[in-house]
């Protein structure tokens, strides 16, 4: 089984892959430190499982790269690697095309045997989560799309909003997401209107209170 | 993207140790870069004693993997090597010598870093960190000569039952 590893931690990288290298049947083929380098690294070097953090840094967070890779890679099964216990997250990373959803302190045993399951196509939940994505799962199948930022703003929009909140200028984030000055003031603007924002202020508590901001 | 180094044998025992080796050698890199700034005068002497308390915590996190792995070696690679080219002279007899060495330079380096150096001088500190960087580079020369003389052999001279045996033995985690 090959394997790659997008964490931006140079120790998780180092300490996981020592410990999937140990195993007789997985390889560790690549290691990434964010989101474009995941991507990258999954068109080089088509993995079976790719074992992915979500909290990377700006430019392309975790959940939008796992979006992506989904989308041009199916083949390859994706792991998240997460310090987040929180159902929202989960149940968004599902939906996003991940096959499964690992804390980071869990104990080796566990992340080999959710690697040996994404890896045969199923999925992984650790059981004392499953729970919580049932209740997430019914709420949203009740609710509709609610106060959700997953559902009212796009991918690109899910990338600039923290990026706004933590105080990057606009030139600063068009650099790291590789768009125009204008778009992202274009981006901004809508969100500011789908959300019914007035202020940055307003925008922080509510990037916040989603747990969109990850430091 | 970072392209992981392949491991050059297929054979199951050799795998552990090289894998086990690349995680050391991760593990030396990050405090080599200590050892690195003190050879290069970046420091003044209040950030050296700030980096050294560092260092010593960086290589005592270091000793217990390097230990684990080299216990293994000591316990299992070396005495099955042994009955085919020795002990008592060539290359098992110099890999073990070089385990004696890589313990007595983190040895010294732990002992003169034990307990307050708030007094330290930056020469005093430079002659301490000698020892870690003497550490280093015997480590680094040390894996490179097990992965292409020990381990080449254990590919070539083992029968596959040794073989065998060999991996079940070593299969242990060291972390």
């Amino acid at each position: 089984m090959r394997i790659i590893i997008a964490d931006d931690h140079a120790v998780v990288r180092s300490g996981f892959m020592h410990i999937l290298n140990f195993q007789a049947d997985m390889e560790v083929v690549a290691t990434a430190a964010d989101g474009l380098e995941a991507y990258a690294a999954v068109a080089k070097h088509r993995p079976d499982v790719l074992l992915m953090d979500l909290s990377m840094p700006p430019g392309e967070s975790g959940l939008i790269a796992t979006g992506k890779i989904h989308e041009d890679f199916p083949e390859t099964k994706i792991l998240i690697l997460t310090m987040h216990d929180d159902e929202e997250y989960l149940f968004h990373v599902l939906k996003n095309g991940a096959s499964g959803y690992i804390l980071k302190n869990a104990p080796d045993e566990e992340l080999l045997i959710a690697v040996r399951m994404v890896y045969r196509g199923d999925t992984y939940i650790h059981p004392s989560m499953t729970t919580s994505l049932v209740r997430e799962f019914v709420r949203h199948d009740s609710n509709g799309h609610g106060n959700d930022p997953f559902k009212i703003l796009t991918k690109r929009e899910l990338e600039v909003l923290p990026l706004a909140a933590k105080g990057y200028g606009n030139k600063d984030i068009a650099e790291m997401l590789y768009i125009s000055v204008k778009t992202v003031e274009a981006h901004k603007a809508r969100i500011m209107e789908k959300l019914e924002l007035k202020s940055r202020p307003e925008l922080v508590e509510y990037a916040l209170r989603k747990k969109l901001l990850n430091f | 993207m970072v392209e992981v180094q392949k491991f050059k044998f297929d054979l199951l025992a050799l795998r552990v140790l090289e894998n086990e080796h690349q995680y050391l050698s991760y593990l030396m890199e990050e405090w080599h870069t200590i050892v690195l700034a003190f050879e290069r005068d970046v420091y003044t002497a209040e950030e050296g004693r700030e980096a050294l308390k560092t260092l010593r915590k960086l290589i005592v996190d270091f000793i217990e993997p390097l230990k684990n792995h080299m216990e293994k070696e000591e316990a299992y690679l070396f005495p099955m090597l042994a009955q085919y080219v020795g002990d008592e002279q060539g290359p098992v007899q110099a890999t073990e010598e070089e385990h004696d060495e890589i313990d007595a330079y983190i040895g010294h380096f732990l002992h003169h870093t034990l307990g307050d150096f708030s007094h330290f001088k930056m020469e005093e500190m430079k002659k301490i960190v000698h020892d870690a960087a003497e550490a280093f580079e015997v480590l680094t020369i040390h894996f490179v000569k097990e992965e292409s003389i020990l381990f080449p052999m254990v590919n070539n001279m083992l029968r596959i039952e040794e073989q065998d045996k060999l991996y079940e033995q070593l299969y242990t985690p060291i972390i």
